[in-house]
């Protein structure tokens, strides 16, 4: 089930708010019981097979946690690293299998000249992250930075809570231990949620699924001889801003979900494409993977307080694991790397305080970021290189053609809004004065905005879920 | 406050959407299709199209659902769309504002092997000394300008294909090209918003086909000033309209206009899969008015108020004309608008769909045995410009 669907705006959501507030509202644990029900339910709807592959991943998840927690009072170390590695084992057992099989498989083929005996596997939406959702339990607990769940329940809500599951942000458990057992909702929280989750909506149907069509189309041209240069940067930027609108929509609707069932999700993007250097990129740009590879990789391999060599090699893991999380092809250990170098050239030139003009250090970034985002889109290497030689001229039907000047002059209006909405401007038009006034205003746009998605999803406009690989 | 308000408000929307008399029996079809898919498919397969097809549904009933299509519409015209991509079709608004379904281009080898099928069909009807004639009915756009961003190749796909068929010396009408040499614009002769001909354009294709046949007639049938033209104004959106909401052209829905004879008629309209049978005048046998009693956008199709629709088999019999001739038309929905009227200048009218579709009652018919079957004086062959649909070509 997606969020954005009828089935789930008008059925789900609706049912599931109603029986929250109006039948379980006084018992706690009814509550999670009817959350973590609705959840499978909801993960269930478009993956009913897979069910049991969460379920399974509850149980042993909430198993481990309980060992770690029994070596933790015993005071045992080699308890608490053994369940840690048997956490590893199983959650990135699982994760390999339904992933990277198959692709290792293919590598194993190439090079020994063999043909593939392992049947397709259907990867389970959501698969990414819940099992680091999953991992990050028993690694809390193992840290101290959450209460250990005796109630597998709360272990299953926390995996499995619908709003984050199928597309983050990666609620790290930390964030929510408390809110799982004590949480306060209140009405300022609820429709202040739902706000949230409409403009998430409209990030989403309005301006991702429109930029989807004409980057779709500047891909479907690459392969051929009619793809101008033009015409293959406009692709590319429709691209930058699908993803970026896809991604932080889905994570907006997340956020305000939670908060309507009382839960406190960290932001998941502060407006990357504002960034001046590729560091200040990550800090901005889905900020969950980029904090949970952070304090569970990154800082146990010892950060950045290591001599460079080492530095260097830590920055190496923690980007090529970011790179192949993405998916199981090449593309993305290619577009995972290019950042581990750009990040190594930043931190090891301390790029940060070069005295050049922002200005430049924008543009540096973007280049490099709408690359990223070209080889992150291309189904191989081969793709990727040849729609940036496309970009930079060296292949390709011209500097530009009558399907640029027409997809551009199309899109005009919609890269004009695209532009605005990437960048905290729009942010400050929420911060109208309150007061009657402003907030009749507020509220007629933001229905507005309600009305036109739904108007969007009737006319079964383009909508395509891009998390098929996570 | 403000959040208040927005989720009130928006609480009356989806309460209001869910107020539709077929949304309810609609779901409880797909969960009757759903149990009896799961004993057929199995659980997970049925599963899969449940949930399918319960979005689709939702999405079709909502209460709304056409202020809704026509809200989209109108904000894809203010940001500047032009070109909207569904699963099936893609729909352009030319320059002119109508719109447009893109074709892309087809293989010469396809075309060949529709050539030939059609010159074996061509002997099959000269083998049981039947006239043959191919008749390519015109395809909307032929002088429309599109976006530079997208390429049609229907026009030039016809114009190979007409070549391919010349070559082979098989009797061929091109109504593309007498539209053409007769000054007719796209835009005169189609509607809008839907990919078909305007129904009056059906009754000059009859005259331009009985008059390349040398069928004897009496010129007052197929003159338009011996009809009454009842306009229905803002009534129609066609097929392309309807997939991207009534606001995305300039001109609305089209006026759709019913044409009924002046003079005296006297039909009989058979359709031996069905077991239907029609008897009466010109109104109660080839036209099926029921389509026009309501005004309604999004679920009705006026258009197939003239013959009724894509059907097997159709068979017209004209009382007035008993020594007439007899003719098979193979056809497709282009011939909805032609054979009411081409009916009134023969003496027997088979009309046959060879497509496969599913929504079709009876099997798929073998041309050479219907026509040794039927002994027609005249067979044709009346495809709007080139189908995409091979089986369209598998006359056998």
């Amino acid at each position: 089930m997606l969020f954005s669907s009828t089935i789930f705006i008008y059925f789900f959501l609706p049912i599931v708010i109603m029986a929250y507030y109006l039948l379980f509202y006084r018992s706690l644990f009814l509550k999670n019981l009817f959350l973590f029900a609705a959840s499978i339910f909801f993960y269930g709807w478009g993956e009913p097979k897979f069910v049991l592959v969460m379920m399974l991943s509850i149980i042993v998840n909430w198993f481990f946690g309980l060992m770690v927690d029994r070596a933790k009072r015993k005071g045992s170390k080699i308890g608490i690293r053994l369940a840690i590695i048997a956490t590893c084992i199983f959650d990135l057992g699982l994760l390999f299998v339904f992933k990277y099989l198959n692709f290792a498989e293919s590598i194993i083929c190439s090079i020994f000249g063999t043909s593939p005996v392992i049947s397709k596997i259907v990867l389970p939406i959501g698969i990414s992250f819940f099992t680091f959702q999953a991992m990050s339990y028993v690694l809390d607990v193992a840290r101290g930075k959450g209460e250990v769940q005796k109630n597998i329940l709360n272990v299953g809500l926390y995996i499995a809570f619908f709003p984050q599951l199928i597309a983050g942000p990666i609620v790290r458990y930390e964030t929510v231990a408390y809110e799982i057992k004590n949480r306060r909702e209140n009405t300022e929280d609820f429709f202040g949620g739902f706000s949230r989750f409409i403009i998430g909506l409209g990030k989403k149907v309005i301006l991702s699924n429109n930029f989807a069509l004409l980057a779709d189309k500047a891909f479907e041209l690459a392969p051929t001889d009619e793809l101008s240069t033009a015409m293959a940067w406009l692709g590319a930027i429709a691209y930058t801003f699908q993803i970026f609108f896809d991604f932080s929509g889905y994570s907006d609707m997340a956020i305000g979900l939670g908060k309507m069932f009382g839960f406190h999700f960290l932001e998941n993007f502060d407006y990357p494409y504002i960034s001046h250097s590729i560091t200040e990129f990550w800090r901005r740009w889905h900020i969950s993977l980029g904090s949970w590879f952070r304090d569970y990789v990154y800082f146990p391999l010892g950060g950045s307080r290591v001599k460079k060599p080492r530095l260097v090699l830590n920055l190496f893991a923690v980007w090529a694991l970011t790179g192949i999380w993405h998916g199981a092809n090449w593309t993305f250990l290619v577009w995972g790397l290019m950042y581990f170098v750009l990040l190594c050239f930043e931190k090891l030139s301390g790029f940060n305080n070069w005295k050049i003009p922002n200005l430049l250090k924008w543009l540096y970034t973007m280049l490099f970021v709408i690359l990223g985002w070209v080889i992150f889109r291309a189904d191989s290497i081969s793709d990727a290189m040849g729609y940036i030689g496309i970009m930079f001229g060296i292949t390709g039907a011209g500097l530009a053609d009558g399907i640029f000047t027409g997809y551009f002059t199309q899109s005009f209006v919609l890269l004009a809004i695209g532009a605005i909405c990437s960048t905290p401007a729009t942010k400050q038009l929420t911060r109208i004065k309150s007061g009657f006034v402003g907030d009749v205003i507020y509220a007629v746009a933001l229905t507005a905005l309600f009305a036109l998605c739904i108007s969007g999803l009737v006319s079964n406009s383009y909508n395509p879920f891009i998390y098929f690989n996570f | 406050m403000k959040h208040i308000f927005v989720f009130v408000l928006s609480a009356v929307i989806i309460v209001g959407g869910l107020c539709s008399e077929n949304l309810r029996e609609q779901l409880q079809n797909d969960f009757s299709v759903f149990k009896t898919d799961t004993a057929e498919k199995g659980v997970f397969d049925a599963f899969d199209t449940f949930t399918d097809n319960t979005e689709k549904t939702v999405i079709s009933n909502l209460s709304y659902h056409d202020w809704a299509m026509n809200a989209y519409s109108t904000f894809n015209r203010l940001i500047g769309t032009r070109v909207v991509v569904k699963d099936d079709i893609t729909v352009v608004r030319a320059d002119n504002g109508y719109l447009g379904s893109m074709r892309g281009k087809a293989e010469n080898n396809t075309l060949e092997s529709y050539a030939e099928n059609v010159s074996k069909l061509y002997a099959d009807a000269k083998d049981n000394g039947a006239e043959f004639l191919y008749v390519m009915a015109p395809m909307k756009g032929y002088d429309f300008s599109y976006p530079p961003n997208v390429t049609d190749y229907t026009i030039s796909n016809c114009y190979r294909f007409s070549e391919m068929i010349k070559s082979r010396n098989i009797p061929f009408l091109s109504l593309i090209e007498t539209a053409a040499d007769e000054e007719i614009t796209a835009e005169e002769m189609f509607f809008v918003t839907d990919h078909h001909w305007k129904p009056r354009w059906g009754l000059w294709a009859s005259e331009r086909i009985s008059n390349r046949l040398d069928v004897k007639y009496d010129k007052a049938i197929l003159d338009i000033d011996n009809y009454n033209i009842e306009t229905y104004e803002d009534w129609f959106l066609g097929s392309q309209g309807k997939k991207v909401g009534i606001n995305f052209t300039p001109y609305g829905a089209d006026d759709f206009e019913v044409i009924t004879p002046k003079f005296e008629t006297s039909l009989t309209e058979k359709q031996p899969y069905k077991n239907s049978v029609r008897e009466g005048d010109f109104t109660e046998t080839v036209l099926y008015m029921n389509n026009m009693e309501v005004k309604d956008h999004y679920s009705l199709n006026p258009y197939v108020t003239y013959s009724g629709g894509d059907f097997r088999e159709q068979i017209i019999i004209n009382h007035k004309n008993p020594d007439g001739k007899k003719i098979v038309i193979i056809r497709d929905s282009y011939a909805c608008a032609l054979v009411p009227f081409l009916s009134l200048v023969m003496g027997e009218t088979y009309v046959v769909d060879i497509r496969e579709n599913s929504g079709y009652v009876g099997d798929k018919l073998k041309m050479s045995e219907y026509i040794q079957k039927i002994k027609p004086d005249y067979v044709i062959v009346f495809y709007s410009g080139l189908s995409d649909s091979k089986d369209l070509f598998e006359f056998e």
